[in-house]
């Protein structure tokens, strides 16, 4: 099938869903589309896996526009790794919160079709619309019966629409000085770029990311939306804001980030050391992890910011390990009673993958985020900015502080509950995907190694 | 049998242990077995003098390597490993906190790290052993444990990340994760990490902490077996490089203040905890000398992890049978105590270093290879100092005054003497036949009966009885509390204040928000 269908499919089905609401409310037969809703595009995203593999770029033209004037879809070796990696959580998300309201799911699905837009769409404008769906649909999904979700997202929203706005503008900017959006032909064109275009993009891409002064959002939104929410906003939508300035800067903006490189190495510690001093300071378990993820991104974007192969590399390892440790915590928060830090209890089915992904997140050997760690860290001595690597090796020092804190407190008190299957699978499968990643050298460290080759070298 | 299932089995039983939801007592000693067999089953290779290299393939691979020098070590590390999983049948009465898992995922992590053949295979069983470990020290769950365990966890992931960082520069310069291309600041940052794990002097205050919180068999691995890993690192690169002074100063002052402040305490496994950190001195001054040195040091870096163990096994037996753990309140036990007693006399007089007990045999070999006059005396008042201090020790404990309140203690129970007898036959038997293990080691012959050593162990002795006389005129026993970790406590409570007044800092104001943004990115545009 045609790669379209990645993004069709949600659309189409959570369509579907809102349709179904004029009649009866049928449980089975809504959970089983919204679940199909993720898996044909997963499907789809693998059927593409050897052809990427072995290096080709798979390229859909909607409506047979050529890419000056229409939208091109193009899937390649990042786009694949962001795609698989989004679409495997997504689903167990999906799994996890099935329990929940067909406005849950509609909403879902909705930004399930945005976050593919983004990820394969080459039009930048195009990109701009995908990325209004994504955030439309998780202003509304951070928002419970709780009073404060409201102020939060009113919060998210505001900061939100900023970020937009600050994308369109980018993009009118870049559309006035070469005088086409797709991505591919204007990295071909060899056009400098003005340095207002790339801020732009940065300040707005670090919005929706979570970079430094620009994170405050955050906190909030992570910790007071529901767990799977959650899950997918720390694990999932901060990482596609990396994945646009990934696509964007490495191509578009191939001018050695106009010599701001120690700039935004800095500015990536400066939001390692602030996300992780916080994270330590917190009392309550979500709003810890929230601040966790400001950590973590602070290292991809340090990461990402050296422009060498191995940074890059590290930045996607630590990326695919940051989504599947932070679903796997979250998804853990979720079935713990009250989040109060110094009152956890829980059972063992949820400690022993919470620890698992506390150590993951840690970047402790054995486990994904090891690997991670390390080559970000092999990246920074190689680039001799030793001091960094220092940085990001203390700070998971910090890091095992809080996370291995709430993880004792899990291990000794116990609760006697009963949790459905349905939302204790997710937590095992993300859980084991920690360990498995960080030990067996799977396929997906190809795509990484792939990815990194065509990306790298440019700076 | 493939050298690495000596640390998968520990492993894999602590998962079993983990999805059956039983005590699993039986499971670990079982394991614990198995893999101390398959550490000896390589013994005829060895034996022959073959080396046994083997690798894992991972994402990164795991290199394994064993020579004479560590499979002695392994050997003896896994057989204490039975024994103390022995002893805590019965210390450990009820279990729920996951004792036995974590014991055994921080015994095979340990095995590994001492199998490790490169520095990345080291620092990933370091880390590994220090969080198993951790969740072990924290055990108890008291204020006290877990300020102790964090300290241990965090002073520990400090080492960890040294040594790692050191890797680094050693596999971008010479593309490989080889000990002996450590070199110049590579160098210094992994032995700064080594150090810190050995618990050397400047950095050896978690280590009074962190040790004495734990319950007894934990201590007996964490002061006997864990604290090696960071000392086997050290071995291990002395053995390619040339000596260092200033390691000798940190060995120097290690054995003396270990001693000193040894003996200022008066919690028994305290006072283990702070001579264990002379002990290491004994090590570190005996590696950093040329070829026979590293024999000697490694020597008695085994028999430390067998002396030292027995003596923390029997100060559990002691707080089993008597639930006191302060030396002013204990006395007159021998009579009730009687195989507790004549264990801990054994171990202390090994670790004194008295002819016929294994701690003679290792002191002579780092005396004899010391060159110098100043570190020969030093190396007799350390001698002196710990004989004082155990001479103390014993007396309050198991002479002396029965209180009052002790009147009704029993002897601790036989599962709990078994592995003390045993290990104190250990120690007997490597002090008469000391050539068996130390052949092993080191391919020359040595001579370990000669006066001079006899000589040494004497004046020790003499001095150790002149100290003791004089500490206990001048009344120096009797100091209460001794900080030495001010610095770091001062450090954790800058860092907590600082965090909170962050998180004051923080506003909650959207209009602040979007200020912040726009000065982003008005800065960064006229940078």
């Amino acid at each position: 099938m045609d790669i379209i269908f990645i993004v069709i499919i949600p659309f189409f089905v959570s369509f579907i869903l809102s349709l179904m609401r004029v009649f009866r409310r049928n449980i089975f037969f809504e959970n089983f589309l919204s679940i199909t809703g993720i898996l044909i595009p997963f499907l789809v995203s693998v059927s593409t896996f050897s052809a990427v593999r072995s290096g080709e770029i798979i390229t859909y033209n909607i409506g047979g526009w050529s890419p000056f004037l229409g939208i091109t879809l193009k899937m390649d070796a990042l786009s694949f790794f962001f795609s698989f990696l989004s679409l495997t959580l997504l689903i167990l998300i999906m799994i996890y919160s099935l329990s929940r309201s067909p406005e849950y799911k509609i909403l879902y699905l909705l930004m399930t079709g945005g976050m593919q837009g983004i990820l394969l769409t080459r039009d930048i404008f195009n990109m701009y619309v995908f990325f209004e769906i994504l955030s439309v649909t998780t202003y509304i999904l951070i928002v419970s019966r709780e009073k404060r979700s409201y102020k939060a997202s009113f919060k998210y929203l505001t900061l939100g629409s900023i970020a937009s706005v600050l994308f369109l503008l980018g993009t009118g900017i870049v559309y006035k000085t070469t005088g086409v959006l797709n991505i591919d032909i204007i990295s071909s064109m060899n056009i400098p770029q003005l340095k207002i275009t790339f801020l732009l993009f940065l300040t707005s891409l670090g919005i929706k990311s979570g970079i430094f002064p620009l994170h405050f959002w955050i906190p909030d939104a992570h910790s007071i939306a529901p767990p799977p929410v959650s899950a997918f906003l720390s694990g999932l939508v901060l990482k596609i804001g990396i994945y646009s300035m990934l696509r964007l800067f490495y191509t578009v903006f191939r001018t050695n980030f106009f010599e701001m490189n120690d700039v935004l190495i800095a500015l990536g510690a400066i939001t390692v050391i602030f996300g992780s001093l916080l994270a330590l300071s917190q009392k309550n378990l979500k709003k810890m992890l929230a601040y966790s993820s400001i950590n973590q991104i602070g290292i991809i974007f340090l990461a990402l910011s050296f422009g060498t192969e191995l940074g890059i590399m590290g930045g996607l390892y630590m990326i695919l390990a940051h989504a599947v440790a932070k679903v796997c915590l979250f998804l853990c928060s979720g079935m713990i009673g009250d989040l109060n830090l110094l009152n956890l209890k829980s059972k063992p089915f949820v400690s022993i993958p919470f620890f698992i992904g506390a150590i993951s997140m840690i970047g402790l050997p054995f486990t994904c985020g090891f690997i991670g760690k390390y080559y970000v860290c092999l990246a920074a001595v190689e680039t001799s900015y030793t001091l960094y690597a220092g940085v990001i090796l203390f700070t998971s020092i910090i890091s095992a502080v809080y996370l291995l804190r709430a993880s004792y407190y899990l291990f000794r008190t116990s609760e006697d509950y009963k949790i459905p299957y349905s939302m204790r699978i997710p937590v095992y499968i993300t859980s084991s995907l920690c360990i498995i990643l960080g030990i067996l050298p799977l396929m997906i460290s190809d795509i990484v190694e792939l990815a990194a080759k065509t990306l790298g070298g440019i700076v | 049998m493939n050298i690495i299932f000596a640390v998968l089995f520990p492993i894999i039983g602590a998962l079993i242990i983990l999805s059956v939801k039983k005590s699993g007592i039986y499971v670990s000693i079982f394991v614990s077995m198995i893999s101390f067999l398959t550490v000896l089953s390589v013994y005829p290779e060895i034996f022959n003098g073959e080396e046994i290299n083997s690798s894992i393939r991972m994402i990164f691979d795991l290199h394994f390597f064993v020579d004479r020098v560590n499979f002695v070590m392994l050997l003896f590390i896994s057989f204490l490993n039975i024994l103390i999983l022995v002893y805590s049948i019965k210390y450990i009465k009820k279990d729920n906190h996951g004792y036995y898992p974590s014991l055994l995922l921080a015994m095979g992590f340990t095995l590994g790290s001492f199998l490790s053949g490169d520095l990345l295979t080291f620092y990933i069983f370091f880390e590994m052993t220090t969080l198993f470990s951790f969740f072990l020290v924290m055990y108890r769950g008291t204020e006290r444990a877990r300020r102790a365990g964090f300290m241990y966890l965090i002073m520990c992931f400090m080492g960890g990340a040294l040594i790692l960082i050191s890797a680094f520069i050693v596999y971008l310069q010479e593309g490989n994760y080889d000990m002996e291309n450590l070199n110049g600041i590579s160098s210094l940052l992994f032995l700064l990490g080594c150090l810190i794990k050995a618990g050397a002097f400047p950095l050896h205050f978690w280590l009074p902490e962190a040790h004495p919180v734990a319950p007894s068999p934990i201590s007996a691995l964490l002061s006997g077996i864990i604290i090696k890993i960071g000392l086997y690192g050290i071995v291990r690169f002395f053995m390619t490089h040339e000596v260092i002074h200033w390691i000798t100063i940190i060995a120097i002052f290690s054995m003396v203040f270990g001693v000193i402040l040894a003996l200022f305490q008066n919690d028994i496994k305290r006072i283990l905890a702070y001579s264990s950190i002379s002990q290491i001195g004994y090590v570190l001054l005996g590696v950093n000398l040329p070829s026979m040195g590293i024999a000697g040091g490694t020597f008695h870096m085994i028999n430390h992890a067998v002396f030292k163990s027995l003596l923390f096994l029997c100060m559990g037996a002691v707080i089993y049978s008597t639930g006191e753990r302060n030396l002013k309140k204990l006395g007159g036990l021998y009579k009730k105590m009687p195989y507790t007693a004549i264990t801990c006399i054994i171990a202390s007089f090994a670790i004194s270093g008295i002819p016929l007990f294994n701690g003679f045999a290792s002191k002579a070999v780092i005396f004899d290879s010391l060159s110098s006059n100043i570190l020969k005396s030093i190396f007799l008042f350390t001698g002196g100092g710990t004989f004082a201090l155990f001479y103390k020790l014993n007396r309050d404990i198991f002479f002396g005054k029965l209180p009052d309140k002790l009147r009704s203690t029993e002897e601790a129970p036989k599962l709990m003497l078994f592995p003390m007898i045993i290990i104190s036959a250990i120690c007997v038997l490597i002090g008469v036949f000391p050539s068996t293990v130390f052949g092993t080691i080191y391919a020359g012959t040595f001579n370990f009966w000669s006066w001079n050593h006899f000589l040494e162990a004497f004046v020790s002795v003499i001095m150790g009885i002149f100290i003791f006389l004089y500490g206990e005129k001048a009344g120096i026993f009797d100091i209460k509390e001794y900080d030495t970790d001010r610095i770091y406590r001062r450090f954790t409570e800058i860092t907590c204040s600082f965090c909170e007044n962050i998180n004051k800092i923080v506003s909650t104001d959207l209009n602040i928000y979007v200020l912040c943004v726009l000065l982003f990115f008005i800065f960064l545009y006229f940078l």
